[in-house]
């Protein structure tokens, strides 16, 4: 069992939770990407991160989208599988910035010129950025999941992020 | 970075803005000196030279020359204390495996700081690790010119 490191009320006591949340609340209001790829991103980080916050919860508009747990289990072997290019794609970058950016050349921007703009690269790669917040958390083992089981993940207008379970407990998260 | 950091500003000008106050919130929370040590260390592991183009921040500590020069080897390096040990492992696990941080070297930590500067400078290392690595990335990425598309 994984025990936090720290007192969680370390996270109240600080403000920098409270910035982390006024530039994640910016960031998520961006839209250019579709919520598939967003939520494909945002998982890739939370497996790669192992934040058992992140991974405990859905994009809803990536599920009505289509997403499902088959898709889900097959994110970390995504270059394997039967992904769409564009999926592929977004998750080359995506493990281009957490894994190994100094590796990175123009093969890999070649293809995201495929199938992105700048504008939804640059998108990608704040979003990369936010949804590895987890780093922090995970380094403390302070990530602990608000809900058993699998819970829904909504972005509100504001950028707030929910997370409902099904008991319907609700609490705002980072 | 600049060219690249004016490419964001121009595609994304809201989250630079936002991002710039963030790490500004964050330098500020902490202790300077021992950001800018482990910043040094980071930019180091991304490639030395290139990434320390970027300025530090202004709210950046003063690091003595002599161990900036020596960061590679701040494990074996006599000009490091064990303090600087501590965070400067803790760093170097948080860019290579942040999931395979240990007790120990969070304890190391907490024998040097309260838990309230742990966790504040946690939250100020993802922040400039992860600025580091969108922007080396972005630069490969970005077209240097608006968006064809």
């Amino acid at each position: 069992m994984i025990t936090s490191r720290l007192s969680p009320a370390v996270m109240d006591s600080s403000g920098l939770p409270h910035a982390y949340e006024e530039f994640a609340a910016t960031v998520v209001r961006r839209n250019s990407v579709d919520p598939m790829i967003t939520e494909l991103v945002r998982l890739r980080c939370a497996h790669y991160h192992d934040c058992r916050l992140c991974g405990s919860v859905r994009l809803v508009d990536a599920v009505r989208a289509g997403l499902d747990e088959q898709v889900v289990s097959t994110i970390d072997s995504y270059e394997t599988s039967d992904f769409d290019p564009r999926w592929k794609a977004a998750l080359r970058l995506t493990d281009a910035v957490i894994v190994d950016p100094t590796g990175v050349g123009p093969e890999l921007a070649a293809q995201l010129r495929e199938h992105f703009t700048d504008e939804q690269i640059s998108e990608l790669l704040f979003d990369i950025v936010k949804w590895s917040y987890q780093k922090a958390l995970v380094s403390l083992r302070l990530e602990t999941p608000l809900v058993e089981g699998i819970g829904d993940l909504v972005i509100r207008e504001d950028g707030t992020l929910v997370v409902t379970a099904r008991e319907g407990f609700v609490t705002a998260v980072a | 970075m600049p060219e690249v950091t004016e490419r964001l500003r121009k595609l994304q000008p809201a989250n630079v803005e936002e991002l710039a106050r963030f790490r500004d919130a964050a330098w500020g929370a902490g202790d300077g000196a021992r950001l800018e040590l482990c910043r040094l260390l980071l930019a180091e592991r991304f490639g030395g030279l290139e990434a320390l183009a970027s300025p530090p921040p202004s709210a950046a500590g003063e690091v003595d020359p002599a161990k900036a020069s020596a960061i590679a080897d701040w494990a074996t390096s006599p000009l490091f204390d064990a303090a600087d040990r501590a965070y400067l492992a803790f760093t170097e696990q948080f860019s290579t495996s942040v999931a395979h941080i240990s007790d120990e070297e969070v304890n190391a930590l907490l024998e040097h700081s309260s838990e309230q500067e742990v966790f504040d400078f946690a939250v100020a290392l993802y922040i400039i690790e992860m600025e580091m690595r969108m922007s080396i990335v972005a630069r490969a990425m970005l077209t240097t010119t608006e968006a064809s598309k």
